[in-house]
């Protein structure tokens, strides 16, 4: 549970320096590779399938956020504490089955395209958005919510107004965790013809074309990068200064 | 004006029914402030719960104003009764000002309003509400952020205060300052206070009245000086330990021991004089007034009553004096440093009162064991 709580890459100076510094490096050893002309080749490409890989992250990426921060939130009632732990365990079980093999699970019941590939990269977000928001709001200390119950507060204000506020750091480390690794799983949805950035680096593998590959590598690592820095800012601005640990 | 009738708690464990609170009956007249204290585990903390209901009475009713509150709305009834803890539980999210707002909110008031209460209680604590409006817990000190509770929890002007070992987090030097300007502030008030506390100095200090409990049972219930001079049973007894009547000294005031009819002498005495009054009143002290009876000195027996000379001549400086005010801790205090069984007491301006010996003030703390032999 405590490793869920842990935010994978903070928002620190010297991490964005790290990143920088890779970014001139890759950009460096493309251009003495001769690399800059065989990407742009594929430059309607790369823009229409990064336009095609954002969409699926964003449906499958937004579909997690949306069912599982209430089932993150139903998991940590009272009534249902003392179930939520074997619930999380089946979550975990989940999870550990490799996010192929739930690709090709989904495509035996769904068939291919778009709609099985979002399927299996919701199930495979879901965990990180249900446990941080579970464990977010269990970790909230019990003499706030005594507190917040001796002044006359009913249980719905005691959730919006003590306990989601104090669990959104957590939840949001959850969400960012959730997105990044969402960016990095999609090009296997080309697999079912989910389509994406995959399209380019399997096709790229498959006929040994390492400019094609690269065309379709790169910009998923930067949209990975991308996404990771625009919901750190966004928990940055969003969670207030009085629990935010970032100000 | 908080009545407590038969109040009983049974938890229920596995390794049975656990009684937490056995048949707890008291009655908080209002405006006191009554401590509920006890060592661990012996239910203050249950029954001071059962009053706001964090914890359902197994059965016993909770009396407020007469009014039976069995069938009342539990969220009506913790938005009417103040509610301070240890851990204080100020919510981080917000401001120093939306906390001490939140009850007010709850209950509708606009938003000028909840503002002007803010600032007011922001100075009854005496913090600043310039400052610390807008800050947010993390930024405040731990006495800070106890002040804060207790603004938080007089917000809506409820009658009724539960505290739960609220200075108890707070290191001592503070825990005396806040305790005492809660005192003040108490006097401006007049709230219905319980407070639970495990520190028997604290009750002493704190209560008008004390509740002492063990395993669930309400064992005493009586003023702070009634429980220290006539402990209702061995625990009692125990638990305010063998220097009791030594706590008891807070408890008075050097007005109440000290004896205005002490005889004094002027300055332009003689030393012959000061000695016949020694011999006929028996003192073997006296004070040396001025003409606007200030204090000037002291002669001190024994005296021969030939000797030549003015009693303002010869009289020594008092190493202390005392305010009527000041309490017989700190008089006994002097005593003890300066090595004396005789102190003069003064007014503001230095005018002469009376005097305190330690046989008075033995006397004084006597008095309460004697009436209780003379009763038996």
């Amino acid at each position: 549970m405590a490793s869920g709580t842990r935010n994978p890459s903070s928002l620190g100076p010297g991490s964005w320096l790290l990143a920088l510094a890779g970014v001139i490096i890759v950009g460096w050893w493309i251009r003495s590779a001769g690399l800059v002309g065989t990407l742009m080749n594929y430059q309607d490409d790369i823009v229409y399938l990064t336009g095609q890989h954002i969409e699926l992250v964003a449906i499958s990426g937004g579909l997690a956020i949306v069912t599982g921060i209430p089932l993150g939130i139903f998991l940590s009632r009272p009534f249902f504490r003392r179930y939520s732990e074997s619930f999380m365990q089946l979550l975990n079980i989940g999870t550990t089955i490799p996010t192929l093999a739930v690709l090709a699970l989904s495509m035996t019941f769904l068939g291919i395209g778009a709609v099985p590939s979002i399927f299996a990269l919701w199930v495979a977000s879901l965990l990180y958005i249900v446990r941080n928001t579970y464990s977010g709001l269990v970790s909230v200390p019990s003499y706030l919510l005594e507190a917040a119950h001796g002044i006359g507060m009913t249980p719905r204000q005691i959730l919006w107004r003590v306990e989601m506020p104090n669990a959104l750091y957590v939840m949001f480390a959850g969400v960012r965790t959730a997105l990044t690794i969402n960016v990095g799983t999609v090009p296997l949805a080309f697999l079912i013809g989910g389509g994406g950035l995959g399209q380019l680096i399997f096709t790229g593998i498959a006929l040994d074309e390492t400019g094609m590959m690269l065309a379709g590598a790169i910009p998923t690592a930067l949209l990975a990068i991308v996404v990771d820095a625009l919901v750190g800012w966004a928990s940055f601005l969003l969670i207030p200064r009085g629990v935010n640990p970032l100000r | 004006m908080i009545r407590l009738e038969n109040l009983t708690k049974i938890f229920e464990t596995r390794e049975g029914r656990a009684v937490a609170a056995d048949n707890v009956s008291m009655n908080v007249p209002e405006g006191e402030i009554c401590i509920l204290l006890g060592p661990s585990g012996c239910g203050k903390t249950t029954t001071l719960k059962m009053i706001n209901r964090l914890v359902m009475p197994t059965s016993g009713k909770v009396f407020i104003n007469d009014q039976d509150m069995t069938h009342y709305d539990t969220i009506d009834l913790r938005r009417g009764i103040g509610y301070v803890i240890q851990q204080i539980g100020l919510f981080p999210n917000m401001t120093v000002a939306q906390n001490i707002g939140v009850v007010p909110q709850m209950l509708g008031w606009d938003k000028r309003r909840i503002e002007k209460r803010v600032a007011e209680l922001l100075e009854m604590v005496t913090l600043d509400p310039g400052v610390f409006m807008g800050r947010f817990p993390k930024e405040l000190s731990g006495g800070q952020q106890q002040r804060i509770g207790v603004a938080r929890a007089l917000a809506a002007d409820p009658p009724v205060l539960l505290m739960d070992e609220p200075f108890g987090a707070i290191d001592p030097i503070n825990r005396e300052i806040i305790q005492d300007e809660f005192l003040k502030m108490q006097r401006k008030l007049g709230k219905t206070i319980l407070f639970v506390s495990h520190d028997i100095d604290e009750a002493v200090k704190m209560g008008d009245k004390i509740a002492l409990f063990r395993d669930g049972k309400l064992e005493q219930f009586d003023s702070p000086d009634k429980v220290l001079a006539h402990p209702a049973n061995d625990f009692v007894a125990d638990f305010v330990g063998r220097d009791r009547t030594l706590k008891r000294l807070p408890l008075a005031r050097a007005a109440d021991v000290m004896d205005p009819g002490a005889p004094h002498v002027g300055a332009g005495d003689t030393l012959g004089t000061a000695a016949r009054i020694m011999r006929e009143s028996g003192h073997a002290n006296l004070a040396v007034l001025d003409a606007q009876g200030a204090i000037q000195g002291v002669v001190s027996g024994p005296l021969d009553p030939g000797q030549d000379g003015l009693c303002g001549d010869c009289c020594r400086t008092p190493r202390a004096r005392l305010a009527g005010t000041d309490d017989l801790r700190t008089v006994v205090s002097l005593m003890f440093s300066h090595e004396l069984d005789w102190l003069p007491c003064v007014d503001e301006q230095g005018r002469y009162l009376g005097c305190i010996t330690l046989p008075g003030i033995t006397h004084f703390l006597g008095r309460t064991y004697r009436d209780q032999e003379g009763e038996g």
